[in-house]
């Protein structure tokens, strides 16, 4: 089966599973029974926790009474796809992925009322037949919307924001199983709080999303010099919708992608997903090279100049499988800072000597005033370091990141980094705002884990 | 046989949405029966040809795996294998309810039919 038909199979797919969705969960039934002691795991697998209770209500009331009723710590888990220690607890999960689907759509303003936990694929396909579109995506489309917003999760566009920043109203459960529904003019504290609040304020049911109509897109992936592509980053980032380079260390090869609305009505979305694996192989044939290295991806990539094309609906363009688990760190450092700061990560590797050659993808990201958010009131260029899973990241990591921290790089809330909750104030002008929410409707800390406590709590008393 | 099994398979997604959309006052919710834990767990990966992935109701994508053991699938789901999540994506579910999904998926395939039971 090919790519084409595989995509309209899975937009039937998932429609099919959002139609079965609604009525259950208009049906007001209260949590499920307990189903523990299996241990969970990210999809990176290096967070596992054994929750005494692995919970997914089907409506919000059981949310409600999982967190009024409920007792000891709570943590929301959407596709487990974060690469940090957000999720783990051993109190109880809460998962909204019996919670799917579009509850409606004004047509006249483009906005769509969602459950928060949707997957990303299942909302491209129902917005989709509903004549509407997300206005940005992540490159990966498994996780759940909640669990996206809660990382101000992102896609790339100078003029296009995080997905929180698409938010135009919500619904949350808080901790003491309140409703709270805000938007800009209502308990607007709140709003630009839960906007991006890393799952510490309860959980979130319901969204309001800004769409946009939808588009055919043809994405254009084209091989050039690293030197000339970040030469020549502001200016290809200014000239399209959609841009990002992905950097391929000790080659001095890049692939630079490009995004635009396009009249074609053809569908074509092939790609290698294994071209990563590749990478690797290469690196290892040529005996960690880099000389020769180079030469090998650009002959194997067909040389400078060679492009690739994908095209169709939008929200299927901007998806990209991914075959093999990595780790990831993603820092966002002032946009015009971009290609000077990764221009001394690529020789911060090349003078170690690193072994390093999985791409590093750089993004941009318009500013917004989301008060967590990465790009709360500055334009961001996210620069995210990733590192097969079964290799160590520990050198990477840890040569790169005090580089990021220089730029004043603020880390992706859903990402490996070291930062601590001293540190991160630092970073957020809103820190102080934040916490006082938190500190109204979570006075007791149920919605922490670890991770949390080290990250958020530490500046409150600071 | 191929067709057969998928136009069932699909079939069975179908009467999820119809069961699904009545109301239901019970004071416990049902839990999620191995036709919706596919839908939401299984589907978006083994129902549309990602490549190496095995097919939910094509029994040959599942005999050609190196492993004919349900018990081996079980334990993969579980802890996550290739780009599978831990769980199969399903956060939630029981040892029970992964087994039930596992055993729609590899039907009339050569994989030994699961035990009844285990924990959760």
């Amino acid at each position: 089966m090919d790519r084409t038909r595989r995509a309209l199979l899975r937009d039937g797919l998932a429609a099919m599973a959002l139609a079965a969705l609604p009525g259950c969960a208009s049906s007001r039934r209260a949590p499920a029974a307990p189903a523990a002691r299996l241990t969970w795991r990210n999809w990176a697998g290096d967070y596992p926790c054994r929750p005494v209770a692995r919970l997914a209500p089907v409506d919000e009331d059981g949310v409600r009474a999982i967190l009024r009723d409920g007792r000891g710590p709570v943590r929301p888990v959407g596709a487990g796809h974060s690469f940090s220690a957000i999720v783990p607890t051993e109190g109880t999960l809460i998962s909204l992925d019996r919670m799917q689907g579009v509850l409606s759509v004004d047509a006249a303003t483009r906005t769509a009322e969602v459950h928060a936990g949707t997957r990303l694929h299942a909302l491209g396909a129902a917005l989709f037949e509903r004549d509407q579109m997300l206005q940005v995506q992540p490159d990966i489309d498994d996780q759940a919307l909640a669990g996206a917003l809660a990382t101000s999760t992102h896609g790339t566009g100078p003029r296009f924001g995080s997905m929180s920043s698409y938010v135009e109203g919500l619904t949350l459960v808080t901790p003491s199983g309140d409703v709270v529904s805000c938007d800009a003019e209502r308990d607007r504290d709140v709003f630009q709080s839960a906007r991006c609040a890393v799952g510490a304020l309860g959980v979130l049911t319901r969204v309001r999303l800004a769409n946009t109509r939808p588009e055919r897109l043809e994405e254009r992936t084209t091989v050039t010099a690293t030197d000339v592509a970040l030469g020549d980053l502001e200016r290809l980032r200014d000239a399209h919708q959609h841009m990002e380079i992905r950097v391929l260390p000790r080659s001095g090869v890049t692939r630079g992608v490009t995004t635009a609305p396009t009249p074609s009505d053809a569908i074509a979305l092939e790609e290698d997903p294994t071209s990563v694996e590749q990478l690797r192989a290469a690196w290892a044939a040529v005996g960690g090279r880099a000389d020769v290295y180079g030469q090998v991806v650009l002959e194997a990539l067909g040389g400078l100049g060679a492009s690739a094309v994908r095209r169709g609906p939008g929200h299927l363009v901007r998806a990209h499988a991914r075959l093999s688990r990595f780790r990831e760190m993603e820092y966002t450092v002032p946009a015009e800072r971009g290609p000077e700061c990764v221009r001394e990560i690529l020789d911060a590797i090349e003078a170690a000597d690193l072994p390093f050659v999985y791409p590093i993808e750089v993004r941009y990201v318009k500013a917004d005033d989301v008060w967590l958010s990465m790009f709360e009131g500055r334009d961001g260029c996210t620069i995210s370091i990733h590192q097969y899973a079964d290799e160590d990241e520990g050198p990477p990591f840890e040569r790169i990141e005090p580089i990021l921290r220089r730029y004043e790089g603020r880390p992706h809330w859903g990402k490996r980094h070291t930062l601590t909750a001293p540190e991160l104030r630092a970073l957020y002008p809103r820190w102080d705002d934040f916490q006082a929410v938190r500190a109204r409707l979570d006075p007791e800390g149920r919605m922490l884990n670890p991770w949390l406590r080290r990250t958020l709590v530490d500046a409150a008393d600071a | 046989m191929v067709g057969v099994t998928r136009t069932l398979l699909l079939a069975s997604l179908l009467a999820v949405a119809t069961a699904c959309a009545v109301w239901r006052p019970s004071s416990a919710p049902a839990p999620a029966a191995p036709e919706e834990v596919f839908a939401l767990a299984c589907a978006h990966c083994h129902a549309t040809g990602v490549p190496g992935v095995p097919r939910a109701g094509v029994p040959q994508d599942w005999n050609a795996r190196d492993t004919r053991d349900f018990e081996v699938l079980l334990a993969r789901t579980i802890s996550g294998y290739g780009n599978m999540p831990p769980l199969g994506s399903c956060s939630w579910c029981s040892e029970s309810q992964l087994r039930g999904a596992i055993a729609l998926m590899v039907a009339g395939s050569e994989i030994d039919a699961p035990r009844r039971g285990g924990g959760r």
